[in-house]
């Protein structure tokens, strides 16, 4: 992973009672990126989704990988662990169209075995001060 | 146990008792299988719906929505008209109460929310509310955290702990000015279910999600559909349906999880 000076990393073990400090970390990391109150609980909401769509085809015991980089216009958001089935999410459940309803843009990729889920959300407006 | 006031004279009349005690009478002598029985056990429950609106509130502020304590409720309320026994020679409100309270309060037990939210967060949370509205409305725009940070001249930290109590606990503050809603909402339940089927075409489990989503309350279904399918903002939201921004978000929040794991097996 190449190095980014703003980004978060956080590895947590693929089980849901983890979830919410990736949830935490979404809240406190977007907030200081200057997302308003509306962006910052739906790329929350995106999360929790994007989460529990990795967890279900994460392999037993292995981790999950979240990372949030800061970017000029807003924030990128990758989650990621071993999958079991070796596909990316189907794009066309409903949890899929919750997501990309959520933020500005959600793709799915898969390397090795790993599914990468990249969720991309741009700050609403410039904050006029 | 202390018998509880069955809600106001003016509610709970001595007709309302006569009623009562005749429907248990009658109840006594008919066959359950009985379609009769049914309606006597309706007309029961529903005349003593008030009592458990009365009981819920004695709970309120304790990070559940009124709604919700009150469904849980109608479930004690059910068990004891199913168990009452009139040869006991007690008024049913006594017999109901305790098993209504121990509904509401096993409700709480399973959820680990019988704590109270302490009292600083609880101010913290209603600050940030009022000042979210209040920037929201001036600015024209959601603030951001820093924006609510200073305008209550708290730290940033403060401000997401507060967003982070009110995710956690939402009490029936929040539930203020969404309390008179049913009646007003801005979707009828067969405009939104018309909604429903024509937003999910092309989702491939829409079959296992609709009952799902006509299983839900009213106005979560209604959030839902705004935020989803009619790409509206939850600012946009909370001012149309009148609740705060904070509680819409949490509703979101709660229907998106209750979805998920309805239908765990379709992802």
């Amino acid at each position: 992973m190449e190095s980014n000076p703003g980004a978060v990393l956080l590895r947590i073990p693929a089980a849901s009672a983890y979830l919410s400090l990736a949830r935490a970390t979404t809240t406190a990391t977007c907030a200081r990126l200057d997302f308003s109150l509306d962006q910052l609980q739906d790329i929350t909401l995106a999360v929790d989704e994007a989460l529990s769509l990795v967890l279900l085809d994460a392999v037993p015991g292995s981790e999950l990988v979240c990372r949030w980089t800061p970017q000029p216009t807003g924030v990128l958001i990758d989650i990621s662990s071993t999958s079991t089935s070796g596909r990316t999410p189907r794009t066309t459940t409903f949890a899929w169209m919750v997501l990309t309803a959520l933020v500005d843009k959600a793709t799915a990729n898969i390397q090795d075995g790993v599914v990468t889920l990249s969720l991309q959300a741009a700050r609403a407006q410039a904050v006029v001060s | 146990m202390t018998v509880a006031p069955r809600k106001t004279k003016s509610r709970w009349t001595e007709q309302d008792r006569l009623r009562e005690h005749e429907i248990l009478a009658e109840m006594d002598g008919v066959d359950p299988s009985d379609p009769r029985h049914k309606a006597l056990r309706d007309e029961l429950v529903t005349m003593n719906l008030p009592l458990v609106q009365h009981l819920a509130r004695r709970f309120r502020e304790r990070g559940e929505a009124h709604e919700d304590l009150v469904q849980v409720g109608t479930v004690g309320l059910i068990k004891a008209v199913d168990r009452f026994d009139t040869s006991r020679g007690v008024e049913f409100s006594t017999y109901a109460t305790p098993t209504i309270v121990g509904e509401i309060k096993r409700h709480f037990r399973d959820r680990g929310w019988a704590i109270r939210v302490p009292r600083r967060l609880q101010e913290l949370r209603i600050a940030i509310g009022r000042a979210n509205a209040e920037l929201s409305q001036t600015t024209g725009h959601s603030p951001t955290v820093p924006e609510l940070a200073k305008f209550l001249e708290i730290t940033q930290d403060e401000v997401l702990e507060g967003l982070e109590s009110a995710q956690a606990y939402a009490t029936s503050s929040l539930d203020a000015g969404g309390t008179t809603d049913s009646g007003g909402e801005s979707i009828s339940l067969a405009e939104s279910l018309g909604d429903t089927d024509e937003a999910l075409e092309g989702v491939e489990n829409r079959e296992s999600l609709k009952p799902l989503l006509e299983a839900l309350p009213d106005r979560e279904r209604t959030i839902l559909l705004m935020r989803f399918f009619q790409n509206k903002t939850q600012s946009e939201i909370a001012e149309e349906l009148e609740i705060s921004q904070m509680h819409v978000s949490r509703l979101l929040t709660r229907t998106l999880a209750q979805l998920r794991t309805g239908m765990l097996d379709e992802y």
